[in-house]
């Protein structure tokens, strides 16, 4: 004669099916398989946690996490929150559709811009993008009107990466493959030239 | 895990409370990939789920120095990946997102059990049926199935009682075999 497993019982399986069971509960759910009164169910449900169990991983191991990009994200805004406490400003403090938007087009420009190659470098441990130029970089503030696709054409145009930023005051460091002194500052005179994407634009 | 991890990542939120960002780098490779995993069992919008996890890793920062040793790390972890993502919730549906167990229906006669078996060998079936579950439901089977808590800890994570969470899994289980008969037959 067999009979359904009572709840207890369906707790013991998925337990053992997990992992988290007990050396106890390993045994009982090992008698209710093997016991001829529960084993029609007990294998049933067993089959059943186990394709849970994989459908629930399957679908969780599938996602694309931040991963680097997301660290780097964050040491930025780190970095920026010790500066802001030294210098008695908050970022937190800023309009909150500011920040989203400093925050937001910083991680489409990177993303664009292949700024994916974040890694650990130099004694310090500092982070540092890989092939970028040693030549300078350039402190740039957009204008807020700037729209993400203007600025995307244009560090794409320019051949620019993002190296650090957005800073509280919304300031992107930016560097050039391969650039040269010289050039750099043809650069910074083409970039002050776009008035309408660019507000200030400094040789660092 | 191995006391010496749970020793490791402990020892890391004590350097991160330091101001260590390379230690802030290891915790955060440690679990980025599981506490996004997690957040988006409740979220589908990636953008929406990596935000969340910034802010989950910014708290870090700023809290280490107040994680007492009383839970796990990544039990600490979890609960404020929990809250933040069901905080996150409330605020883009615009109503209460059910903590306690909600009221649910199962119905006397369900689908028989071979049935739910040949459905649930359809991967596509099982993940239909998961997006299907309400969102706490679907949390728990995550956090039970995927990350492999005991009920327990899941209870630590969302601030409830065992039973509770016992309660839960089981509903969202009796849920899934439920949605998983219907599937089958819908497809014969």
């Amino acid at each position: 004669m067999t009979r359904d497993l009572t709840r207890e019982e369906e707790d013991w399986l998925a337990a053992a099916v997990i992992g988290t069971a007990s050396e106890e509960e390993k045994a009982v759910a090992a008698a209710l398989l093997a016991d001829e009164e529960t084993r029609e169910a007990a294998k049933a449900e067993e089959a059943f946690l186990k394709a849970l169990k994989s459908g629930v991983s399957e679908g969780a191991e599938d996602m694309m996490s931040p991963g680097a990009m997301g660290l780097q994200r964050l040491l930025r805004d780190i970095r920026a929150e010790k500066q802001d406490a030294g210098n008695g400003f908050s970022f937190a403090a800023l309009p909150k559709a500011g920040r989203a938007f400093a925050v937001a087009a910083s991680l489409a420009l990177a993303v664009i811009t292949g700024f994916t190659a974040a890694r650990i470098t130099g004694e310090e441990g500092s982070y540092r993008t890989a092939g970028l130029s040693e030549a300078g970089t350039l402190q740039v503030i957009f204008e807020p009107s700037a729209a993400e696709g203007e600025i995307r054409a244009l560090l794409l145009e320019h051949d620019l990466e993002i190296v650090e930023g957005p800073s509280a005051l919304g300031v992107y460091r930016l560097a050039q493959r391969g650039a040269q002194a010289q050039a750099l500052e043809e650069l910074r005179a083409v970039l002050a030239a776009k008035e309408t994407l660019i507000q200030s634009v400094e040789i660092e | 895990m191995s006391q010496s991890e749970e020793d490791r990542q402990r020892f890391l939120i004590a350097r991160i409370a330091a101001g260590d960002e390379k230690a802030f780098a290891a915790l955060y490779e440690t679990f980025e990939k599981r506490l996004f995993a997690f957040i988006r069992s409740k979220l589908n919008d990636p953008n929406e789920a990596a935000d969340i996890l910034h802010e989950i890793f910014m708290d870090v920062w700023r809290k280490a120095g107040k994680f007492e040793g009383r839970s796990k790390v990544s039990t600490w972890l979890m609960s404020i990946a929990f809250h933040k993502t069901v905080d996150r919730l409330r605020k883009k549906k615009g109503q209460h997102v059910a903590l306690d167990d909600e009221a649910f229906e199962i119905a006397d006669e369900g689908p028989g059990a071979a049935d739910i078996l040949q459905s649930a060998q359809e991967a596509a079936h099982v993940k239909t049926c998961l997006d299907k579950l309400p969102d706490v439901q679907r949390l728990v089977l995550h956090m039970a199935f995927f990350e492999e808590l005991s009920y327990a800890r899941i209870g630590e994570v969302m601030d409830r009682p065992e039973g509770t969470i016992k309660t839960r899994v089981y509903h969202a289980k009796q849920a899934m075999k439920k949605c998983l008969g219907l599937l089958l037959g819908e497809a014969a």
